[in-house]
Parts: structure tokens; C-alpha cells; sequence
């Protein structure tokens, strides 16, 4: 079975250096979170389907996903739809490299389009989903968190 | 010859601003389309050299543009790269079953876009087509402003053994009456000299008629992107990134006072044109090589000579972009009916064995023997 917290704690990293030249360190992570569970600012979202079922949130404050949309995009004050888009595709990266090893591991899967939504307080919960995962990535330079919550279905 | 055009197909803008800024120092057309219909549209009004194509996206994603560019015969040649955030093994095989060129897997770098576009297209340099008018043998006058004097030290010791002379300081005020005594052909700053100096001192330059067209290049922590940004988006000539590679300073500051480099590369003795490829060859050099290929050979010939001797010797290990310029050197011999010979060392010939384009060749270890076959 692979281990998702040990999956994001990798990918999650690699994507922001790589992209945006930031380092994220994650944090001590948890395996069952309490559900439901709450996410601030802007939120993106892909789910996955198949072999493999369910959902990646990453939870940007607004300042974070604005700083990091600055970073990529070179503006000085981005709108709300590049922010929109950078959060989308940083979700895209994160949730395609999972996909990428649960596929190799076996559980065939595929991908959505990445969601992207906002709001003071989102809470979400996947009831059929067995596996769940949450971690926060601190952002040093910046002085922000990310949130990241998978949850995750794997069928045999 | 008109620069290269590529298509990019994605629904992201950041990936689409990604692509501008990497080619921003690369003579070619950027056209962009946001998904697969609008893609297709773009590749048949705009016929590119090549296509970088997203997988995931709204209305037509990656894959079915993908399926019917290779359905339409006036469109199915030309080559595609794919960019995916799915690097899985039955992806992967899928992807290369389709008739992809090659692919890219998110997240990638600048350099990673770079050196895979310049295995399908012959990417060349900014103002490298503009006639230079001065050697890299020639005397220039680098000025260096920056903080740290161990930063200034270096510079000067890696740009020692070239004719040039090296002039820096820790401060803005002191460079503008240096500039004043001794006119520079290349400014190198720090961005990070306190109250954004760097970029009014660019300000100032860009004002005065005299340095107007100065090539001024940003020194930055590898990190430090958002300062990076800022300096390219008020006209900086480029960005050096610290730790700075020494050994590619004096190539990358020759690029940038567009001088002419030839000679480290082509050298005519009795009679025969020896090009020279060293030993770590950037990219870059080899796009420089190139561009003199053409002119050089033209030369030759126009001057009664025929021969030409590649002289691979230093080179211990083999890239694609290194095949590449030989064989565009090879082509133009052969185009001009040069007799030409290979020379490389024992490490060179048994990588280039691997090479299917390389077969054709015999490769000889000494230019004695190389010379020698000649007459044969």
C-alpha cells in the first residue's frame, strides 16, 4: 500500500522549488485527520478516479497564493484569475505526481481538471474515503503555510 | 532565415508565461493557444516548427489534439513535445506510443524546456544573425558593482586569462564615476544592493545616449526569483545567478557584447579548417559554434580550400546538441563538397557509437591519421 504522507512530503516540496524557487518544509503531518476538515483562502482541488478514487485539496492563504502567483507570473498585483490559475496548476503538479506513483504501484487512475474555490472557512469531507492525509508545508521566505489534505480510496 | 515558430497549447498562463520568459533570449515566434480546438486552429493558420503540447485541459485536452494533429496529413509531421504532471511509467508509454517527439514532466525548469526544444529545433541566440564587429580577442572594459568583494575577486580571477579589463566596486556612486574615466562594454550589478540601487543605477545608464544600448546583466541569488523578474521586466540584458559558474562567465559575457568567438572554435592551418569543440560545451556554445558554421565553410571554399578536420579530442562526454552541430557541420560540407574528418578521443568514439547518426562516421583518434586519409 503506498504510503501518501511520505508521497506529498516529497512531491510537494519538489514542485515549489522547482516552479518557484521556494523551499516548503513539511511538518509533522497527520494519517487520520479529525473529518471534516477546514481550509482558508483559496483552495484547489483535482480529484482522482479509477483503480484509485478521491480528492486533493492544497489550502493557499490568500496572501501565499498571491505571493507565489507574483513569483510565477512577474506582475505586481495579480487578479483573481491568475491567482486562480496558478493554484490550479501547482494542484495539478502536486496531484499528478501522486497519480503518477499510485499508478506505478498499481492502482491505474485519472485525473480531473483542477477546481479552484474560495471562501473565509471551506470544510470538507470525503465519507467513503478510507484514507486521509494532511500536512502543512511552511514557506520560510514567505512566512506562510500550505495545506494539503488527500483523501483516498484504493481499490485492489 | 526566419527564426523558428512554436506553438503552445496550454490552458495555463503561468505555463505560458513560463515558456515566454525561457525563449525570451532565443530568436523565435511564440504563438499560444488555450486548449486542444483552439490548438488545432493555431497549428493549421500558423504551420509551427513545433508544438508544446499541455495534456490536461478544459474542452479538447492534450491527448485527443494529440490524435487529431497525427490524423490530418498537413499537420501530422510536425513534431510535438507533450507537457505532463504525469510521469508514470504507463503514461509515459502511452504518451511515446502516440508519436510524440518527446515529453516533459511537471514540474520542469527553464533549462530542462530549453534543452528539450533545442533537440527538435535549432534554437539560436538573440542578435546572433547581427553582424559583430568586434573579436573576443579584442580589448573590452567589464564593470562590476557588488556588495560582496569576494564576489568582485572571483569575477576578475575567472575573467583573468581574457583581454579584457575588469573594473569594479561595492557601490553605485563610485561606478557612475568609473563609467565616467572608462567607458564599459558590459555592466554587471547586484540586484540585491540596498534601496533597489541596482535598478535606478540601470535607470541612469539607459538615460545617458553614450550607454544606451549597454548590455547590463543582474547578479541574483539562484533563489531570488521575484528581484529576477523585476530586472528583466524594466529591460535588463539578462540575469547571472549566483553561485555564478565561472567557468561560463567569459562565454556568457561574450554573448552578451555580441562579440565575435569565432576564432576559439575555427582555426585554418595549411590549408585545412580545424574546428575545435571543447570540453564541456554548453548548450549555448554550441548554438554559437553553428551560427559561424555557414560563413566559415563559405570561406573556405570562396579562399580555393576544401578540407575540414573536427576536432572532438577534448570531449569526454557527448550530447545531443553536440551531435546536432555536427551534424549541421557535416550537412554544409557536404552541401559544398568539403572532404571532411572526424578526431576524437577513445571516451568520444565509444559514446558516439551509441548514436544511431553517428554510425555512419569513422572517427579517427589523431589529426596525423586524419590528415593522412585525406590523400587516400
Amino acid at each position: 500500500m503506498p504510503d501518501l504522507l511520505q508521497i506529498i512530503d516529497k512531491n510537494v516540496p519538489e514542485v515549489f522549488l522547482t516552479m518557484a524557487g521556494l523551499k516548503a518544509a513539511p511538518g509533522s503531518g497527520e494519517e487520520h485527520p479529525r473529518r471534516p476538515s477546514t481550509l482558508h483562502g483559496v483552495t484547489g482541488a483535482v480529484s482522482l478516479s479509477g483503480k484509485a478514487s478521491g480528492i486533493v485539496y492544497t489550502g493557499f492563504s490568500q496572501r501565499l497564493a498571491e505571493a507565489v502567483t507574483v513569483r510565477m507570473l512577474g506582475c505586481e498585483s495579480p487578479v483573481e484569475e491568475d491567482v486562480s490559475d496558478v493554484v490550479g496548476e501547482f494542484t495539478n503538479m502536486i496531484t499528478g505526481n501522486l497519480k503518477s506513483q499510485l499508478c506505478d504501484a498499481g492502482y491505474a487512475c485519472q485525473l480531473s481538471i483542477p477546481t479552484v474555490m474560495r471562501g473565509g472557512e471551506i470544510s470538507v469531507v470525503a465519507a467513503s474515503a478510507p484514507l486521509c492525509v494532511r500536512n502543512t508545508y511552511f514557506f520560510e521566505e514567505l512566512e506562510e503555510n500550505l495545506v494539503v489534505l488527500v483523501f483516498a480510496k484504493l481499490d485492489a | 532565415m526566419a527564426a523558428p515558430k512554436i506553438l503552445s497549447v496550454d490552458d495555463s498562463k503561468m505555463i505560458q508565461s513560463l515558456i515566454s520568459k525561457g525563449f525570451a533570449p532565443y530568436s523565435v515566434q511564440l504563438c499560444f493557444a488555450n486548449n486542444g480546438v483552439e490548438g488545432l486552429a493555431a497549428a493549421a493558420r500558423e504551420m509551427p516548427d513545433l508544438i508544446i503540447l499541455d495534456v490536461t485541459m478544459p474542452v479538447m485536452d492534450g491527448v485527443e489534439c494529440l490524435m487529431k494533429l497525427k490524423g490530418d496529413s498537413s499537420l501530422r509531421d510536425i513534431p510535438v513535445i507533450m507537457l505532463t504532471a504525469e510521469a508514470g511509467k504507463d503514461n509515459v508509454l502511452k504518451i511515446a506510443k502516440m508519436g510524440v517527439r518527446d515529453y516533459i514532466v511537471k514540474p520542469f525548469t527553464e533549462q530542462t524546456l530549453i534543452d528539450r526544444v533545442s533537440r527538435v529545433i535549432d534554437l539560436k541566440t538573440k542578435g546572433a544573425d547581427v553582424a559583430r564587429t568586434k573579436s573576443i580577442a579584442d580589448s573590452a572594459v567589464v564593470l562590476v558593482i557588488d556588495e560582496h568583494e569576494n564576489i568582485n575577486e572571483s569575477i576578475r580571477r575567472s575573467l583573468s586569462s581574457m583581454p579584457w579589463k575588469v573594473i569594479a566596486t561595492n557601490e553605485c556612486g563610485a561606478a557612475a564615476q568609473l563609467m565616467a574615466k572608462d567607458q564599459p562594454d558590459i555592466v554587471l550589478i547586484s540586484l540585491s544592493l540596498p534601496n533597489k540601487a541596482a535598478l535606478s543605477f540601470y535607470q541612469t545608464i539607459r538615460s545617458s545616449f553614450r550607454s544606451q544600448a549597454l548590455p547590463v546583466l543582474g547578479l541574483s541569488v539562484k533563489t531570488a526569483t521575484a528581484e529576477q523578474a523585476e530586472c528583466k521586466s524594466v529591460g535588463f540584458s539578462g540575469v547571472i545567478t549566483k553561485p555564478i559558474d565561472l567557468l561560463e562567465l567569459p562565454e556568457r559575457l561574450a554573448r552578451a557584447m555580441n562579440l565575435d568567438t569565432s576564432s576559439r572554435y575555427f582555426q585554418i592551418k595549411e590549408s585545412v579548417l580545424f574546428v575545435r569543440i571543447p570540453n564541456g560545451l554548453t548548450i549555448n556554445g554550441a548554438s554559437d559554434i553553428s551560427q559561424y558554421v555557414e560563413p566559415k565553410t563559405k570561406t573556405l571554399v570562396e579562399a580555393g580550400m576544401n578540407r575540414v578536420i573536427l576536432d572532438l579530442r577534448e570531449v569526454d562526454r557527448l550530447e545531443i546538441y553536440m551531435i546536432k552541430l555536427i551534424l549541421s557541420l557535416v550537412t554544409n560540407c557536404r552541401a559544398l563538397e568539403i572532404k571532411f574528418r572526424l578526431v576524437g578521443s577513445v571516451e568520444f568514439t565509444n559514446q558516439a557509437k551509441a548514436y544511431e547518426e553517428m554510425t555512419e562516421f569513422q572517427i579517427f583518434s589523431s589529426v596525423e591519421q586524419a590528415l593522412a586519409d585525406f590523400d587516400k
